[in-house]
């Protein structure tokens, strides 16, 4: 994320409601909501768009998006733009593109967002696996709050799209395990294509696919035993208001798994073209709609679900709760995002107590320096999971270790996190020791201007944070800062003796007062002596 | 109607006793005179419009596919021969109606029909004169040697056929500079048999003779017939008769791969003017000699052929109906009523805001539904416009609405239906005319029409943007409006907002359709909605003992839905149709259809609202739609089913539906038998006609919430108050 995107929510409550859109490029569609974001941060959707695109068809087949498939994304981009223009939605700020696998994957998908960009204004973001589940889990948080009577024990939560499936593990409202599979409805359709499958074959070529992805969700985590079962996806949707009779509304609705079964079964014995005609879909999303089935099938059938849940829940909607909050990580993402960190911090036998002391700190300096370092608040969070992972590297060597940290931070999945923001967290965990920030450095000289400072404020920040814990019995619990011209005072108290701490500062104070022109002085708050 | 042998009835047939039922209106003493001639108008009307596409569309079927057979097992050729002979039935009935019955009423009152011997010298004068002023420089005789010189003359053209004794002794030149003279020329010239007279649209047809008391006339045929000597000085007139030629409006365009619709339609209003003749229509005092030689001429077979006693054309008598003063021979004017509902001073968006608004056109007046319009154009919050428009009228207030909107800023988008049968060319008019005004203008979906009424407002408020919808069961026509019973809905729902633009962006082709949640749509999920809804009052009575559908629809000819209705009355749903034209249902029939009831209203005002209850259980729905239950509006046209849900609207509406059903007056009852009967049943009160009851109705509501009962001032006050 970049920071000039981040905004916080209006508090006002007696200001008009913000106008937003959010575009999601997929495989098969091009969708687009419009929606309004009140002041109290709720949205109120107002009006959606689906056209189906073939970019799944082209990357996940051909490698790359032919030029006819990009003009026709351009041509649907272009009447969408025209929709928001109607809507007075003109500024970038009020817009969110993001892309999935149909343009990840395409050899050439940075053509492809500069001829969007070029064509249309549109910037596409690039939307990484682990941020998907992030708005996943945003998405389906509200009913796993209102309706907790569905999620005792453990919930999978499943979504397949037409390039990837999505896998989510919660217990209760934590994310257990987060993990995206190269399994989907369209690649799955394309691989019949290329074989040019008959009919009766089809099923079973794609059971053993699918069953091989749960074969890898089971060696990828052990402990998958889920209770319950929500279903994502709009085909899912589909099939649930088939087989109820109704849309799916409000509230989760609860479909048989043999109703399921049935309802596939009917779905796969038919063509698309005449799924096309019957259901009124179009012939890409008849296409996606039995393998996506019976991709939601064969898991519930695995891991023995007897009723799957269905949430009138998409991507876009996780999207719009994102951008009803700022852009920024709700306290409950924010939760499971350190929930993540410090799993794996334990799998590298981190100093657990000593890591979050540190965080402590460092968030501490972080909100009482704000005027001056300036950074937004998503910082506060890099800033954070960089002092709690700070020291996994020690696991490798203690010899490099903030190195060693960096690499390891680099090839880890958090949940929620995408590759960027990890490329932040990784560099300063790396700058917690050692040698400042260089131009020469790897990962660092990437950064563009503005995050290279960030990367150095944190880290400097960091490191006064991990001095203020030399000692690792935790004895600096709080501090209150104070500033001057040349000096920042951070007075710590209740505390006797502070020269370990001191001496440490002497040194890793350095870093802080070439970024920000100020000598760190520690001293013992007046009023605890 | 013939003894059935099917379960349903044929729909052609059923069409020809709906316009019987329009001509009993002709036919009824207590209707005031101009009133049936008025009826007459609308029956010859009805005709040619069924000729020009029912018609059409057989005699394709019957030459393309001969074995055919509809459900009732006819062939197109059975089909064929039955409409012939009732038509020949009605036509007798027509003409003994209008000579034999209206015109002596007429007399008596005044208006005459004069004939040639009956004019003075002055009047005679007169009618020359104009004659040779007005209509001779206006018509381009042709003089035909043989039947392939024929010219192509386009449909539904009043025409006049001269056959003049052969004449080997006169030369031909060619003079044309003096219509007039010209005639002269060529009619002296090769004098061959035949000259034809094409009367052109722009000519009167009733001509008014001058004269000291009441009001006389002449047909336009007869005019010209009684100069024709005059004008033919040097030619022996053997006879002359006028003649009328129906062709095949069935033309089909075909869409696919046409990058300019536009364009097509063009060309497909010029090709329905050359298709095929379906009908040559003559008078009856034609010679043998004259009907063999138009019927080569035209390719027409005998059963083509109608001879006719007395005028032709009797659409022409809108204008004798419409004569200005007789008001004792006309209805009672019905003015439509304000609705208490919109207050003129109030803005029309508060008035929908604190609930929804329902109106009853046309005894309630059409003005609140171009006002909300004509306030969206100018209302500075307003962002956007959606409007559909099927068959909009000359001069329409609400394309003028959308043109200013557009003007304004506002993002218009207008589907004009360019397939709207008959009303294609001012429809492209209407197109261009928005197009050049800036308004966003789509011509309907590739190989659907769009019929659905609907029109979206978008507005920005304090609160955030809302969607004021109109939904109507007639189209936005500010003239048939003043003559057809319509619904309008006013409602700023949310979900059916929602589900509004959803159907309009994917009529536009902004998205593929999304799910909806309160409306139904054609072709997307209508026809299942409804199929939906029969089936559980189905389930109810059949569990419950409790079901009930009340239907209000033009037509009923959906073979899936009438077997739904079947069904649904052998599990003792009671159902009660009001459908006003065609009806393949048979009702009332022992081990079909006991449990339905069907009747048919024609009166004055035309029947056009679509109105549907269910019982639902207790939980009563009730819906407006623009779809009538046949195939051609649940499979390939957009059409709307939009629920009532104020209590208020609801419970009007169920009352307005209920309410044909008391009526002894106009509506008649359909038999087991396929046989249409007056309703005979009686009431305490008397006869009940229920266009009376609801215009008095509609009178009542606007002055009980408008009468002073207490005395409140508000005075007008300046700004500084």
């Amino acid at each position: 994320m970049t920071t000039e995107l981040a905004q916080t929510p209006n508090p006002d409550p007696t200001a008009p409601p913000r106008l937003v859109a959010v575009i999601d490029i997929g495989a098969t569609s091009l969708r687009m909501q419009i929606a309004e974001i009140h002041s109290d941060t709720s949205v109120r959707k107002l009006e959606s768009f689906s056209q189906a695109v073939s970019l799944g068809k082209d990357s996940f087949m051909k490698g790359f998006i032919e030029r006819s498939t990009t003009e026709d994304c351009v041509k649907v981009l272009d009447i969408y733009r025209q929709k928001l223009n109607e809507y007075g939605i003109t500024d970038s700020s009020q817009v969110r593109v993001i892309a999935t696998s149909g343009v990840r994957e395409a050899g050439n998908r940075l053509a492809f967002v500069d001829r969007v960009f070029v064509a249309s204004g549109f910037e596409i973001e690039p939307f990484e696996e682990a941020e998907l589940h992030r708005v996943t889990y945003l998405g389906v948080l509200p009913f796993l709050i209102a309706e907790p009577e569905y999620f005792a024990g453990l919930t999978m939560v499943t979504e397949v799209g037409g390039g990837t499936s999505e896998v989510l593990l919660l217990d209760r409202t934590n994310v257990a395990f987060s993990r995206t599979y190269r399994l989907g409805a369209l690649r799955l359709r394309n691989a019949l294509d290329r074989l040019d499958a008959p009919l009766g074959k089809s099923r079973s070529l794609m059971e053993t696919q699918i069953l091989q992805t749960i074969s890898q969700i089971k060696s990828d985590c052990p402990n998958c035993l889920p209770k319950n079962f929500v279903a994502m996806g709009g085909d899912i949707r589909f099939a649930a208001k088939e087989i109820n009779q109704r849309p799916v509304g409000d509230e989760i609705v609860k479909i048989k798994t043999d109703a399921l079964k049935k309802f596939t079964d009917e779905i796969l014995n038919q063509s698309p073209d005449s799924l096309a005609a019957r259901f009124h879909m179009s012939l890409p999303d008849a296409q996606s709609v039995g393998p996506a089935l019976l991709t939601q099938l064969t898991f519930a059938r695995e891991f023995n679900i007897k009723n799957l849940l269905v949430a009138n829940v998409s991507l876009r909607d996780g999207l719009l709760k994102e951008m009803a909050q700022g852009r920024g990580w709700s306290e409950s993402i924010q939760e499971q995002i350190i929930r993540s960190a410090v799993q794996t911090g334990r799998k590298f036998c981190f100093a657990e107590t000593h890591a979050l002391h540190v965080a402590k700190l460092a968030c501490s300096l972080f909100d009482q320096t704000q005027s001056l370092h300036q950074l937004p608040d998503r910082f506060h969070k890099i800033l954070q999971l960089a002092a709690i992972l700070h020291d996994i590297g020690s696991f490798i060597n203690t010899k490099s270790r903030h190195k060693h940290s960096m690499f390891l931070i680099q090839n880890s999945e958090f949940f929620g996190i995408g590759s960027a923001d990890l490329e932040l967290i990784a560099l300063v965990a790396r700058y917690h020791r050692g040698a400042p920030p260089q131009p020469l450095h790897e990962g660092y000289a990437k950064l563009d201007r503005l995050q290279r400072v960030a990367t150095s404020k944190l880290a400097a920040m960091l490191r006064v944070a991990k001095a203020l814990d030399i000692s690792r019995n935790g004895r600096i619990d709080s501090f209150t800062c104070r500033l001057d011209v040349s000096r920042l005072y951070l007075h710590v108290p209740d505390v006797a003796d502070i020269s370990i701490e001191s001496l440490e500062l002497s040194q890793a104070g350095e870093l802080y007062e070439d970024i920000f022109g100020k000598r760190i002085v520690l001293t013992i708050a007046e009023n605890s002596l | 109607m013939k003894e059935l042998e099917s379960k349903y009835l044929n729909r052609e047939l059923s069409w020809l006793e709906f316009n019987q039922r329009v001509l009993n209106l002709a036919l009824r003493e207590t209707t005031p005179l101009l009133e049936r001639v008025k009826f007459l108008a609308i029956v010859a009307s009805n005709l040619d419009e069924f000729f020009m596409v029912r018609v059409g569309g057989l005699k394709m079927v019957a030459q393309a596919n001969p074995e055919q057979t509809d459900v009732t097992g006819r062939t197109a050729s059975q089909q064929l021969t039955a409409i012939r002979e009732r038509v020949l039935a009605m036509n007798a009935v027509t003409s003994d109606c209008l000579l034999n019955s209206l015109e002596p009423a007429l007399a008596e009152k005044g208006i005459v029909r004069a004939t040639p011997d009956s004019l003075t010298e002055t009047q005679h004068e007169y009618l020359l004169q104009r004659f040779r002023d007005e209509t001779w420089a206006c018509v381009a005789p042709v003089a035909i040697e043989t039947a392939d010189d024929f010219p192509m003359l386009s449909g539904a053209r009043l025409c006049i056929c001269v056959r003049l004794k052969y004449r080997p002794d006169v030369v031909m030149t060619a003079n044309t500079s003096d219509p007039f003279n010209s005639l002269d020329e060529i009619a002296a010239q090769p004098a061959d048999r035949y000259l034809l007279i094409p009367l052109g649209r722009s000519l009167s047809r009733i001509w008014t003779v001058p004269t000291e008391a009441g009001y006389r006339y002449m047909f336009l045929e007869d005019v010209v017939g009684m100069f024709l000597e005059e004008v033919l000085p040097n030619q022996e007139i053997l006879e002359w008769t006028p003649l009328r030629i129906t062709r095949n409006g069935d033309v089909f365009l075909n869409e696919d791969g046409r990058a300019d619709l536009l364009l097509g339609m063009q060309e497909m209003i010029e090709a329905r003017k050359t298709s095929t003749c379906v009908r040559l229509t003559i008078s009856s005092n034609a010679s043998k000699t004259m009907q063999a030689f138009l019927q080569e001429s035209v390719g027409a077979d005998d059963a083509d052929v109608y001879c006719i006693d007395g005028p032709l054309a009797l659409t022409d008598l809108f204008e004798l109906a419409s004569i200005h003063g007789f008001k004792e021979l006309k209805d009672e004017p019905w003015p439509a009523q304000r609705s208490p509902d919109f207050d003129p001073d109030k803005n029309v968006f508060d008035t929908i805001a604190a609930g929804d608004r329902l109106l009853h056109h046309p005894y309630q007046a059409y003005d609140p539904v171009v006002h909300f319009i004509e306030s969206a154009a100018v209302d500075p919050e307003v962002m956007a416009i959606k409007q559909t428009l099927y068959r909009t009228s000359h001069n329409s207030e609400i394309v003028a609405a959308l043109k200013t909107a557009a003007e304004n800023g506002k993002h218009v988008t207008a589907i004009v239906e360019l397939k709207a049968r008959f009303d294609e060319a001012r429809n492209i008019y209407w197109a261009r005319h928005l197009e050049d005004a800036g308004v966003d203008v789509i011509y309907g979906v590739r190989g659907l029409k769009t019929h659905a009424k609907l029109c979206i407002v978008v507005r920005r408020e304090p609160t955030g943007i809302r969607r004021y919808m109109h939904f109507g069961t007639g189209n936005y026509n500010e003239a048939t409006a003043r003559l057809y019973s319509d619904i309008s809905l006013f409602t700023c729902d949310e979900q059916m907002g929602i589900d509004a633009v959803h159907l309009f962006n994917a009529i536009t082709g902004l998205s593929v359709p999304q799910p909806m949640n309160k409306l139904a749509a054609a072709p997307i999920d209508l026809r299942e909605t409804l199929l939906e809804m029969i089936q559980i009052e189905s389930e109810n009575a059949a569990n419950h003992g409790s079901g009930q559908i009340i239907a209000k629809v033009n037509s009923l000819v959906d073979q899936e839905i009438i077997d739904a209705l079947y069904a649904a009355s052998a599990a003792g749903v009671k159902i009660r149709l009001n459908v006003r034209g065609i009806c393949c249902l048979i009702p009332n029939q022992k081990g079909l259809s006991e449990n339905i009831q069907v009747i048919s209203v024609v009166d004055r005002l035309l029947e056009h609202s679509r109105i549907f209850y269910f019982q639902h259980g207790g939980d009563e729905r009730l819906f407006i739609s623009s779809a009538d239950w046949m195939g051609r509006n649940l499979d390939r046209r957009v059409e709307l089913f939009v629920p009532i849900q104020d209590p208020d609207c609801k419970s009007r509406l169920t009352r307005i539906l209920k309410t044909y059903f008391d009526d002894n007056v106009s509506a008649m009852e359909l038999g087991a038998d396929g046989n249409y009967t007056s309703v005979t049943r009686k009431r305490k009160k008397g006869m009940f006609r229920a266009q009376q009851f609801l215009y008095d109705e509609a009178r009542q509501i606007y002055s009980s919430q408008t009468d002073p009962k207490t005395t409140v001032f508000q005075p007008h006050r300046g700004e500084a108050f």
